[in-house]
């Protein structure tokens, strides 16, 4: 490509569009500053190589040359779409243009880049997806409560009937009852925190003192903790303000409460200790107790997973959730003798400002 | 308002297409002494509510063609408003008011007696 080539095209630089020149082969001999941009390869390295190699690799050259065939100056061909090296996702039109004043170029290439448009669509499509998925999962765990209800509400009754029986041969039946409504009651507990995970929900942002949050959690926590034996305190510090959802922090405070006093409940050490602290433009909230601890490769932020004979596997899940919707952040560190979790949370409410 | 009432003279208007949830809270509140009617049907529900005067109507939120909402205006559109009960499969906590009072199933049973005690007991506003 040859200075002269290029003099006089200034314009087809300032476009935004992508242009290129083509001799009757498919040769690269004009290539303007948004093909540079785009490629990362300059129009001096890009002459003489050929547009399908770099533009559409991979695709069959076959039909775009035979496109190129059928454009003609006053009926461009296309709109065709290929994606070009760097897998950016071009729509491109033909046209042929033999007049012109530059030695050999016939035809002429031009692109618009739909790369951004098309991820922003894979991401509303992804979007659109998991709210239908949500709805649809919040409509069954719904209809679920109704039989749930009227198993246990007979489960009730059949109690009461037994408990009327003075025959102690009715002993067995009785236990069997309890057990039932103990495993129907874990199933309601499930389809809550279940929906809590799936099912998208607006986070209302306040500006709260998070440590008086991690004390409504403490005090949530108490029965629990004094249940299995174990003491549960805050450590002192100043107020940490950062704007939140309240109720839901508290919540996943709560669990890592729950999950830390499980753990203390199995070992020596029947401590655990939750600390809040201000970080500029953070606020961190960590759960430690001295129990057991976790695998490392354990995936214990995945729905289900769980190591405790009879839980949900959906505690962290659900802090998992509470942390993405406020744009901050859980993390699990396993020290000597320590298990802590921190969920660290942006003072602004990030994603959701 | 009538005073302190016993339950065998309170009345309640049980209204759930679901069956078994019908029978169980009838049968488990007659087993307490109240005097219950219970209906699967959401206009028999509202002819006996407006028929009978129940001092209690507990009711399916969602029965068919109708939502918590609309039972709550349909009842008070049939006279002196009874205590009502909402059976709700999602937490129905903006259906409540002063009448209207929400449980989320599966039901706790112990809530449902006490809401009917402190009816039993006086005035709703006590």
């Amino acid at each position: 490509m040859t200075d002269a080539a290029i003099d006089g095209l200034d314009v087809i630089d300032g476009l935004e569009l992508l242009i290129c020149g083509l001799d009757s082969h498919g040769t690269i001999h004009v290539f303007n500053r948004p093909c540079e941009r785009l490629t990362g390869i300059s129009r001096s390295d890009a002459a003489g190589r050929s547009w399908l190699d770099l533009f559409a690799p991979g695709e069959r050259g076959d039909h775009v040359v035979a496109m190129w065939h059928q454009a003609r100056p006053d009926a461009p061909t296309g709109p065709y779409e290929a994606l070009c090296t760097n897998s950016r996702s071009i729509r491109w039109h033909f046209c042929r243009w033999d007049r012109g004043r530059i030695p050999g170029v016939v035809l002429w290439a031009v692109g618009i880049d739909l790369t951004r448009d098309r991820e922003a669509l894979v991401r509303v499509r992804e979007v659109e997806r998991v709210v239908a998925l949500g709805n649809l999962v919040s409509g069954l765990t719904h209809e679920l409560r109704n039989p749930l209800n009227g198993a246990l509400l007979q489960l009730a009754l059949a109690e009461r009937s037994l408990a009327r029986s003075r025959d102690e041969a009715v002993a067995p039946a009785a236990a069997a009852i309890e057990h039932a409504s103990v495993e129907i009651r874990r199933i309601s507990t499930l389809l809550d925190d279940f929906l809590v995970v799936v099912r998208p929900q607006p986070i209302r942002l306040e500006r709260c003192d998070v440590r008086a949050l991690a004390e409504r959690a403490l005090d949530r926590g108490q029965p629990k903790a004094t249940a299995a034996g174990v003491s549960i305190a805050l450590e002192p510090s100043s107020e940490a303000i950062a704007a939140v959802d309240g109720s839901r922090i508290e919540t996943a405070v709560f669990q890592l409460l729950a999950n830390a006093i499980d753990a203390a409940a199995e070992s020596a050490d029947r401590e655990v200790r939750v600390r809040v602290r201000a970080l500029g433009n953070a606020v961190a909230i960590e759960v430690e107790d001295h129990g057991a601890g976790l695998p490392s490769d354990a995936p214990i932020f995945e729905p289900f997973y769980t190591t405790k004979q009879g839980g949900t596997g959906l505690g962290l899940a659900i802090v998992q959730r509470v942390a993405d919707d406020h744009g901050g952040r859980i993390h699990h560190e396993q020290r000597p003798g320590a298990t802590v979790f921190r969920l660290e949370l942006p003072i602004t409410g990030g994603v959701a400002s | 308002m009538p005073g302190a009432m016993s339950p065998d003279k309170m009345r309640s208007l049980v209204i759930s297409p679901f069956a078994a949830e019908r029978i169980a809270l009838a049968e488990i509140l007659r087993s307490e002494g109240y005097e219950v009617i219970a209906v699967a049907d959401r206009s028999e529900g509202l002819a006996l509510a407006g028929a009978e005067r129940p001092d209690a109507v507990i009711a399916d939120a969602q029965v068919p063609g109708l939502d918590g909402r609309a039972l709550v205006r349909d009842l008070a559109a049939r006279g002196p408003m009874p205590c009502v009960i909402l059976l709700c499969p999602r937490s129905g906590r903006a259906l409540e008011s002063e009448d209207v009072t929400c449980l989320t199933k599966p039901i706790d049973l112990g809530a449902l007696h006490q809401l009917l005690a402190r009816l039993a007991a006086g005035p709703r506003a006590a």
